[in-house]
Formats: C-alpha cells, sequence, structure tokens
C-alpha cells in the first residue's frame, strides 16, 4: 500500500470526520495518524472489503468509539444530552459563523452511533451499504439511525434556539 | 426548523472551513517512524527534488555539449557531481529515529 498516496488522498476527509466527531482538533490529529498507521499495519488487507476510503472511515470510527469508552468523562457523550449544547467557542465561530458553529456543536450532542451515521451520509456522502459496512451494522439499522438522528438534531438546534 | 433547513444548514457547514489538520507530509514521516522505516523530513524532500532535477538537467547539458565537442570525458561531470553532493543532503534529510 502506498502511504504517500493513501495520505495525500484521505487526509483531509478522514480529519474533517474526526474533527466533526469529537469537536477536538488535537485528539483529531492523534487519530488520524492512528488511523493510518492501522491502514499500513493492516497491509492488504482492505481489498477484502472494498473501497479504500470506506475501510480508512471504518477504522476511524472504531477509533472514535475507543476513545469515547475509554474516557469516562463526557467531552464526547454517549448518551443523549437533553439539556441542551453548549455555547460553540469563540475560534469555532469565527471560523464558520454562529448558525453553523451551532449545528457542530448540536452534532456533538448526539449519541454517537446517530452522530457518525449522520456525518458519514451528509458529510462524505456515503451510500446507505458503505455506512453499514464502515459501521458495522445491517443497512435497516443506518435508515433508522439517519431518520432518528435528524429528527434529534433538530430538537437539539430548537433547544439551542429556545435557549437563546 | 423542518428538514429542509436542515440540510441546508448542514450544506454550508461542508463548504465552512475546519481547523487545519497536520501537514500530510509530517503524518506520513510520523508513521513511518511508527514503522521503523526510513524517510526524508519534509524540508529535505524539497532540496532532494532540487539536487535530481539539477542532476537531471545537467546531464542533459553535459550529453549536449559532449556531443557537441566530441570529448566523451564531460559525461562524467554530473554523475560525479551528484555522487558527491547527494549524500551531503541524504545525510541530512534521512533518519529513521
Amino acid at each position: 500500500m502506498d502511504l504517500h498516496g493513501m495520505i495525500a488522498q484521505h487526509h483531509g476527509s478522514i480529519f474533517a470526520f474526526l474533527y466533526r466527531m469529537t469537536g477536538d482538533p488535537a485528539l483529531s490529529e492523534e487519530l488520524q495518524q492512528e488511523v493510518f498507521l492501522r491502514a499500513m499495519r493492516a497491509g492488504e488487507r482492505y481489498r477484502a472489503v472494498g473501497k479504500l476510503s470506506t475501510w480508512l472511515f471504518t477504522i476511524a470510527a472504531n477509533l472514535v468509539r475507543d476513545q469515547f469508552r475509554r474516557a469516562s468523562r463526557a467531552p464526547l457523550p454517549l448518551e443523549y444530552d437533553s439539556t441542551g449544547p453548549p455555547a460553540p467557542s469563540a475560534e469555532e465561530v469565527a471560523l464558520a459563523g454562529e448558525e453553523v458553529a451551532r449545528l457542530r456543536q448540536a452534532l456533538l450532542q448526539l449519541p454517537i452511533e446517530y452522530r457518525s451515521t449522520l456525518i458519514l451520509r451528509y458529510y462524505h456522502d456515503l451510500s446507505y451499504a458503505e455506512i453499514a459496512q464502515a459501521l458495522g451494522c445491517p443497512v435497516g439499522t443506518v435508515r433508522s439511525r439517519l431518520h432518528n438522528g435528524v429528527e434529534r438534531l433538530k430538537v437539539l438546534m430548537q433547544e439551542e434556539v429556545a435557549l437563546r | 426548523m423542518n428538514d429542509q433547513e436542515l440540510l441546508d444548514l448542514i450544506e454550508r457547514d461542508r463548504g465552512a472551513p475546519l481547523p487545519e489538520g497536520p501537514d500530510p507530509r509530517w503524518i506520513a514521516v510520523r508513521i513511518q517512524v511508527e514503522l521503523g522505516e526510513p524517510h526524508l523530513r519534509p524540508e529535505t524532500q524539497s532540496e532532494v527534488q532540487l539536487l535530481v532535477a539539477l542532476g537531471l538537467l545537467g546531464a542533459l547539458a553535459s550529453l549536449a555539449w559532449a556531443l557537441y565537442t566530441h570529448h566523451t570525458i564531460l559525461l562524467l561531470i554530473w554523475p560525479a557531481l551528484l555522487l558527491l553532493f547527494t549524500p551531503l543532503v541524504l545525510r541530512k534529510g534521512v533518519t529513521s529515529q
């Protein structure tokens, strides 16, 4: 496997996925390196499971899940937080605009499985089958997570507006 | 907020900048370090590219000059210079630490 080619082609999308999943640039950087390292160590196995990008998202999603499990404190909550999303940071607002920054914060409040499904579908254009492969779940589960995830995200966004 | 408004907002988010990730060249270097492979530091990669470009250019020039003057000894000049300078650049840039 060509390390430089793989990194050149996929570093942006993997970092973006990890950042949207964690909201933490430093952690995303650390996990991104681990994704490519694991891919290189696994060697040629990815051929058996389809597209390289989907396989890299699989590794990334597993790493984020492991990270959440390890961290009992909750910058990355496993359960739905009904208290509403925290205020976005000034840096985030400056970079992306207030409404987009609130969306990112709301995404971070979603349970991890909903969050990863929504991000892979709406930010990375993966098909239902590819998401199912990346997250190791049936296509039907992907559909229901997408539906429920969108509903939960709308509620979180409305709660955020109501709190203001 | 309805579904379409949410999807429109997501679309805007997709176009909005994210914090900058690490330089991909450094990602490669760190992974090569982890794997115990020799590698070039990113700042040295451009020096090596320059050396290769100069080497090719010089080789072509000396070939043309040698053909023009019929002095084939000139063909040896650029290989000799490359042999001299390449180890200097690589010694600076290659490390497995």
